[in-house]
């Protein structure tokens, strides 16, 4: 399991560093945009409470707290933002190391950079343009539909991306164009409903600035997976179990 | 014929199952960390990870 190894700790080692620097980014650039947006958020009814209920770090109430409450408050929702954007990117670099491995490797740090951008199109840009990112108080359509459409959105860019660029036939660009206008031609769930108090200039702000925290910390994920995988001490890593065959060959 | 195929003739096809098998491994821990960070829906979870699923655009709420 050399390979299994070498994978894990690649990806906690990029995952570790780039997740603490996009956590970085966005409770300086987007979580300011969350906060904001939460002031428009109305109260929700009593029987719905226990579903959204946000506690502890997550206080959504807009009830006045003390200067000393508040700090704390926000560091305790900032320490888990940290935690949970560092465990995000774990998992994004494991998916990234198996993709890379599965194709043929990483190569260098500049096909790191390519994986980099293909991580982006896969989980923010393409099902950002049918569900854009959203702000607290904003009005969408059921959680489950939505989820389910995200999925299958990855999925089917991946699955586009792998086409285009790993097969060889000759029709695999307007296959691979077809399955990534799948789930647009589906369609994308949307509310009803569209009227929201949250301004629209708020709600562009936030996603153009996601967008770009998202593109900078898939670039650096992709450029530090790239060089820690062609590094010469993990050349062979897995392919072969080196350790157990030079160990019989003593 | 080397050294290594010599002394493990099932070598080549030992290494493929070890290989897929470290993939499939892997994969399915990241699927299992993404999908608890961008999915799970206990409270707790959702609560320490909010600001995180709107940051990186996934559906929450």
């Amino acid at each position: 399991m050399n390979l299994f190894r070498t994978l894990v700790f690649s990806a906690v080692f990029a995952g570790g560093l780039v997740g603490a620097l996009a956590s970085a980014m966005h409770i300086a650039v987007t979580v300011p945009l969350i906060l904001q947006a939460e002031t428009f958020e109305k109260p929700e009814p009593a029987a719905n409470v226990s579903a959204h209920e946000h506690s502890g770090a997550q206080v959504h109430s807009h009830e006045p707290v003390k200067a000393a409450e508040s700090g704390e408050i926000e560091f305790g929702r900032n320490a888990f933002t940290v935690i949970a954007m560092i465990l995000a990117y774990i998992g994004f670099a494991l998916l990234l190391n198996v993709s890379a491995e599965m194709t043929g490797g990483f190569g260098d740090v500049k096909a790191g950079s390519g994986w980099g951008v293909a991580g982006f199109l896969v989980f923010s840009l393409v099902p950002a343009l049918g569900l854009p990112p959203e702000l607290p108080g904003m009005p969408a359509a059921d959680l489950f539909s939505r989820q389910a459409w995200w999925i299958a959105t990855v999925a089917c860019t991946a699955g586009s991306l792998w086409l285009a660029s790993s097969t060889k036939f000759g029709w695999r660009w307007p296959i691979a164009a077809v399955v990534v206008a799948l789930p647009f031609g589906f369609g994308a769930p949307h509310p009803l409903n569209t009227a929201s108090e949250v301004p629209t200039s708020l709600h562009f702000q936030f996603v153009v600035s996601t967008l770009l925290v998202s593109f900078v910390s898939w670039q650096i994920l992709g450029v530090s997976l790239g060089w820690l995988r062609s590094r010469s001490w993990n050349d062979t890593a897995g392919r072969e179990d080196a350790s157990a065959r030079r160990t019989t060959a003593r | 014929m080397n050294k290594t195929q010599v002394l493990y003739p099932n070598s080549t096809s030992t290494s493929k199952l070890s290989r897929a098998l470290s993939l499939l491994s892997a994969g399915f821990l990241g699927v299992l960390v993404v999908g608890g960070v961008g999915f799970a829906d206990m409270p707790a979870v959702h609560d320490a990870a909010h600001d995180v699923r709107h940051s990186l655009a996934f559906p929450c709420h």
